[in-house]
């Protein structure tokens, strides 16, 4: 191998390692801003689903964990992203807890959450919903599969066992 | 003369290509752990870990569903399933405490899955053991029906995806 040949040779390896290394670099930070787009929504399926079954076919005191659970981390998400959809799925998740705790019997803390979830939902302008509104809302969305982010069974969701707040 | 030319030009062109190849990997993996490590700087230094940590567990979470629920025949979506599984496992082991009950869940799902299908091929012990799992997992996560009816409407729900692709082929 002639000096020539190894000058090429060295040559092109640092050619190389200078145009893989921009394209690498660009690429990696369009992919870790992607990934910081798709994660809080993932996220906020994942753990907003995870509630909703909880709600639907756990005790309350599992129901209740699952809620405050789901509240946390959207309100974690909302504080770091002012994401807005995390926003109102953080007032559904006041909403889920306001029912856990009207099941459980504890009013003042279905009230408290109650209080949360309206400063949190998006209302029109002028008009108050009601708690049983909110309620129905919540209720509406779980059905729709929107409150919870996988759909409810289509087939035969009147055999499986609902939490008796849905009945 | 001419063939050593030829010879070194395409010898070239592979180290060009071969060093181009490794340094992009590199250099893609570097980038994307640096900027991750710096998102969320607006938090304090332990709430950024924690929700980044947080992030990426659902992340993965919500793709070890996706990568169950589409599989196109039920070959596959068995295999999809019994792959996910062991990995549902790990991610439990490296997920935050707090996590972990989503995970279940999720485990729990794929385990009534995997009951329904070890059935239907009539391997019963396989199926006993797979509906066995699920049946603890959503006991410890406080569901009040865990008889098998139950795990079959929950296993349902999931399978049934797969089942309109096929129909629609």
């Amino acid at each position: 191998m002639t000096r020539a040949m190894k000058i090429v040779f060295f040559l092109s390896a640092i050619a190389g390692i200078a145009v893989g290394g921009r394209l690498g670099y660009s690429e990696g930070a369009e992919l870790s801003e992607s990934m910081r787009t798709l994660e809080p929504i993932a996220a906020e399926h994942a753990v907003s689903d995870f509630a909703a079954r909880e709600f639907r076919y756990a005790d309350s005191e599992h129901a209740r964990k699952a809620s405050r659970l789901e509240i946390s981390v959207l309100a974690q998400i909302m504080a770091a992203t002012n994401d807005t959809g995390a926003k109102g799925q953080l007032g559904l998740a006041y909403i889920r807890l306001a029912l856990v705790e009207k099941d459980a019997g504890n009013q003042e803390a279905e009230r408290l959450a109650l209080k949360q979830a309206r400063a949190l939902s998006p209302r029109p302008a002028g008009q108050e919903l009601s708690d049983e509104q909110l309620e129905d809302l919540l209720k509406r969305l779980d059905r729709a599969g929107i409150g919870a982010t996988r759909s409810p069974k289509t087939t035969n969701s009147a055999d499986s066992p609902p939490h008796p707040s849905l009945e | 003369m001419k063939f050593p030319l030829v010879t070194s030009f395409f010898i070239a062109s592979a180290i060009l290509a071969g060093s181009a190849y490794v340094a992009d990997k590199v250099a893609l993996r570097i980038a994307y752990r640096h900027h991750e490590a710096r998102a969320f700087n607006s938090l304090a230094k332990q709430d950024a870990q924690e929700l980044r940590a947080t992030l990426r567990t659902l992340f993965a979470l919500s793709q070890s569903h996706l990568v169950t629920k589409y599989e196109p025949s039920t070959a596959q979506y068995y295999t999809a399933l019994e792959a996910n599984l062991p990995w549902l496992q790990k991610l439990r082991g490296q997920a935050p405490e707090r996590l972990r009950p989503l995970i279940d869940l999720q485990l729990a799902i794929d385990y009534a899955e995997m009951a329904q299908f070890e059935q239907k091929i009539g391997h019963m012990s396989e199926a006993g053991r797979a509906r066995q799992s699920a049946e603890e997992r959503l006991g410890a996560l406080g569901w009040r029906d865990v008889s098998e009816g139950a795990l079959n409407d929950l296993a349902d729900q999931e399978i049934q995806p797969p089942q309109v692709s096929e129909h629609k082929k």
